[in-house]
C-alpha cells in the first residue's frame, strides 16, 4: 500500500505517466483476503504494483466477543474456507491456555491427524490451482481427483466435508473409530503414489518449468527482512516452521524434518508443497500407528466462564504461521480477541517484490505460487492512460494470455 | 506415444465422478446432516438455543416452543451435544440425510410444541 506523503504521491504520478495501470481485483470469493492489485505495466512488462486488501472485512473479532467460548469454535473455523480446522484448533488452543488444562493424549493425536489430513487436502488443492493457472487443465482434474480421497477421509473422521467442527474446549469432539483405519491408511498409499508422479510432473515437465522456474523471484534477505511466514519462506531458504520451532499437539513426539527449497521461484514454491505432501502423509501414518486406547472421555470438563486473564496460541496453518490471542474477563464471553493470518504477511509484503520485472501472463503463476486462492479472479479493467482508453478484461482473457504463453 | 496410451486408457475406464440423482452417495456414519428434535423427550429449557452459533433455535421457554430455521442452522451439532452432555435428554439428533434444498423459505422452518398429556 502506498503512503500518503509528498513524495510517494509525487512518485506515483509520474509512474502513472509513464506506465498501464491495471487494476485486478478485488474480488475473489473463495479467498478471506479479497484485494486488489493495482498493476503498472510498461508494454507487457510489470514495473510495479499496488496491493490493496480489507474488501472481506467481516468484524470476526468482535463477533466473536459478542459470542460465547462454545460459540465462538464455529465462528472461528469460517474465518477461511480451506484452512477451517487450523483456524478452530488454534482457538481451542488459545481458550486451554487461558484455562490452563491439557487434553488427553487421544484427543492430542486426533488434533494433530486432521490438522495434517486438511494440510492435505490445502497442498492437493494448490497444485491444482497451479496447473490451472498455468494453463494445465488436465493437471488439475488430476489433482483435484485424489484431494476427493482426502476429503472422504475427512468426512469419516468428522462428519463433514469442510468445516470439521472437530475441537472442542478440553478436547475434540468426536472419536475416531478403530475399523476405519485401514481404509484410510489404503487411501493414504495410493496418494502417496500419486504424489509421485505428481513430483515427477512438476520436476521434470517442459511446459512447467517454462513457466515457473526463475519466474516470481523472492529473495532470501528479503524474506528476513520481511519476516514472511510459511511455505513461501521455506522456498526461499528459510527454516521456520512453528511446528518444530514451538512443538504443539503431537508434533514433538513424531519423526519428521522442515522441508527447505533454495530455489526462490515459483517453482521451489510448488516443490515445497509437494513435498511436504509426503511429510504429512508419513505424520498421518505415524498418528494412526500410534494412537492410544482411550482411557476415560474424549475431552475434559471445561468451566464455561472464565477468570480474568490473557493468552496467546500458535500453529502452523498450510500456509504459515497463525497466532490467536485471547483475554478474558470473567464472564463466558471474551474480551479481546485477535487473530493474525499467515496470508496477509505473505500477500502485502512478498507481492511487489515477486511481480516486479515480471510479464503480465506471469502475473496468475506468481499470484497463486502464494497460495492466495486467486483463481477466482473476476475481472479487470485495462485502462490506456495515454489515451484514456478503458477496457475491461475477465478472468478468461488472463488465462488465455497464460495459456499461450505455455505454447 | 505416451499421450495415446494415457488417452485410450482413459476412454476405456469407467468414470470417476458419480451420476447423482440417479445413484445416492454413500455417506459415512457420523454425518452431520439435518437436525431431528424428538418433541416428546424435549424440556424446553432452552439450552440449545443458548449454545446455537448462528441463532438458527430459538425456544420459548414459557409457551414450550420449539423453533427451528434451516436456513440458518451451520450444521455444527452444538445443540446435539449440548442435549446429549448437559440436559442429558437427547432429544436433538443429527440426522445422515443431506439434502435439503427447498422451493419455499418457509418449508426451511420447523415448529415443534409440547404436546398435550394424554388422558
Amino acid at each position: 500500500m502506498r503512503g500518503e506523503s509528498k513524495e510517494e504521491k509525487a512518485k506515483e504520478k509520474e509512474l502513472e505517466r509513464q506506465t498501464y495501470s491495471l487494476p485486478v481485483g478485488p474480488q475473489h470469493p473463495m479467498y478471506i483476503e479479497a484485494e486488489n492489485l493495482n498493476v503498472y505495466l510498461d508494454g507487457e512488462t510489470i514495473v510495479d504494483v499496488d496491493v490493496n486488501v480489507g474488501y472481506l472485512h467481516r468484524g470476526i473479532e468482535e463477533l466473536m466477543q459478542r459470542r460465547n467460548y462454545l460459540q465462538n469454535i464455529f465462528v472461528a473455523e469460517r474465518i477461511c474456507g480451506i484452512c477451517s480446522g487450523i483456524h478452530s484448533m488454534t482457538y481451542c488452543q488459545c481458550v486451554e491456555n487461558l484455562l490452563g488444562i491439557d487434553i488427553p493424549e487421544r484427543a492430542k493425536y486426533i488434533r494433530t491427524l486432521v490438522l495434517e489430513l486438511e494440510r492435505l487436502h490445502s497442498h492437493f488443492l494448490f497444485l491444482g490451482v497451479v496447473g490451472y493457472e498455468i494453463g494445465m487443465d488436465t493437471v488439475f482434474m488430476y489433482v483435484w481427483k485424489d484431494r476427493e480421497h482426502v476429503m472422504d477421509m475427512l468426512e469419516q473422521v468428522s462428519g463433514n466435508r469442510v468445516n470439521y467442527a472437530m475441537p472442542t474446549m478440553g478436547g475434540v469432539r468426536r472419536d475416531i473409530p478403530n475399523h476405519i483405519i485401514p481404509s484410510m491408511l489404503e487411501k493414504l498409499n495410493h496418494l502417496e503414489k500419486r504424489t509421485e508422479y505428481y513430483r515427477k510432473l512438476f520436476l521434470r515437465d517442459r511446459t512447467i518449468i517454462a513457466r515457473s522456474r526463475g519466474v516470481g523471484i523472492l529473495p532470501k534477505k528479503d524474506v528476513e527482512r520481511l519476516s514472511i511466514v510459511g511455505p513461501v519462506a521455506r522456498a526461499s531458504g528459510v527454516r521456520i516452521d512453528v511446528r518444530m520451532d514451538f512443538p504443539y499437539l503431537k508434533y514433538g513426539d513424531l519423526d519428521w524434518k522442515v522441508i527447505v527449497e533454495k530455489g526462490e521461484d515459483s517453482q521451489a514454491r510448488v516443490m515445497v508443497k509437494v513435498l511436504e505432501i509426503f511429510q504429512s502423509i508419513s505424520i498421518l501414518r505415524q498418528c494412526l500407528k500410534k494412537l492410544p486406547s482411550l482411557d476415560r472421555e474424549i475431552k475434559t470438563k471445561v468451566p464455561l466462564a472464565i477468570p480474568k486473564t490473557e493468552a496467546i496460541a500458535i500453529m502452523e496453518a498450510p500456509r504459515g504461521e497463525l497466532v490467536y490471542y485471547a483475554m478474558s474477563n470473567g464472564t463466558d464471553r471474551p474480551e479481546r480477541m485477535r487473530i493474525r493470518t499467515p496470508s496477509f504477511v505473505n500477500i502485502i509484503y512478498s507481492l511487489p517484490i515477486m511481480l516486479k520485472e515480471q510479464q503480465l501472463a506471469d502475473l496468475p503463476i506468481i499470484v497463486a505460487s502464494i497460495d492466495p486462492c486467486f483463481s477466482c479472479t473476476d475481472r479487470m479493467t485495462l485502462i490506456d492512460t495515454k489515451s484514456g482508453e478503458r477496457k475491461t478484461v475477465d478472468e478468461t482473457y488472463l488465462k488465455r494470455l497464460g495459456e499461450r504463453r505455455s505454447r | 506415444m505416451r499421450l495415446i496410451g494415457e488417452a485410450l486408457k482413459n476412454v476405456f475406464r469407467k468414470p470417476f465422478t458419480q451420476k447423482y440423482p440417479k445413484v445416492k452417495p454413500l455417506v459415512p456414519e457420523g454425518l452431520r446432516g439435518r437436525v431431528e428434535h424428538d418433541k416428546n423427550k424435549c424440556i424446553y429449557c432452552g439450552l440449545c438455543a443458548k449454545y446455537c452459533p448462528s441463532g438458527a433455535i430459538e425456544v420459548d421457554v414459557k409457551k414450550k416452543i420449539w423453533r427451528y430455521d434451516m436456513g440458518r442452522c451451520l450444521f455444527c451439532s452444538q445443540c446435539e451435544e449440548v442435549c446429549k452432555y448437559m440436559v442429558r435428554k437427547n432429544a436433538i439428533t443429527m440426522a445422515r440425510d443431506f439434502e435439503h434444498a427447498e422451493r419455499k423459505k418457509s418449508r426451511l422452518i420447523t415448529i415443534h410444541r409440547k404436546p398435550k398429556p394424554e388422558k
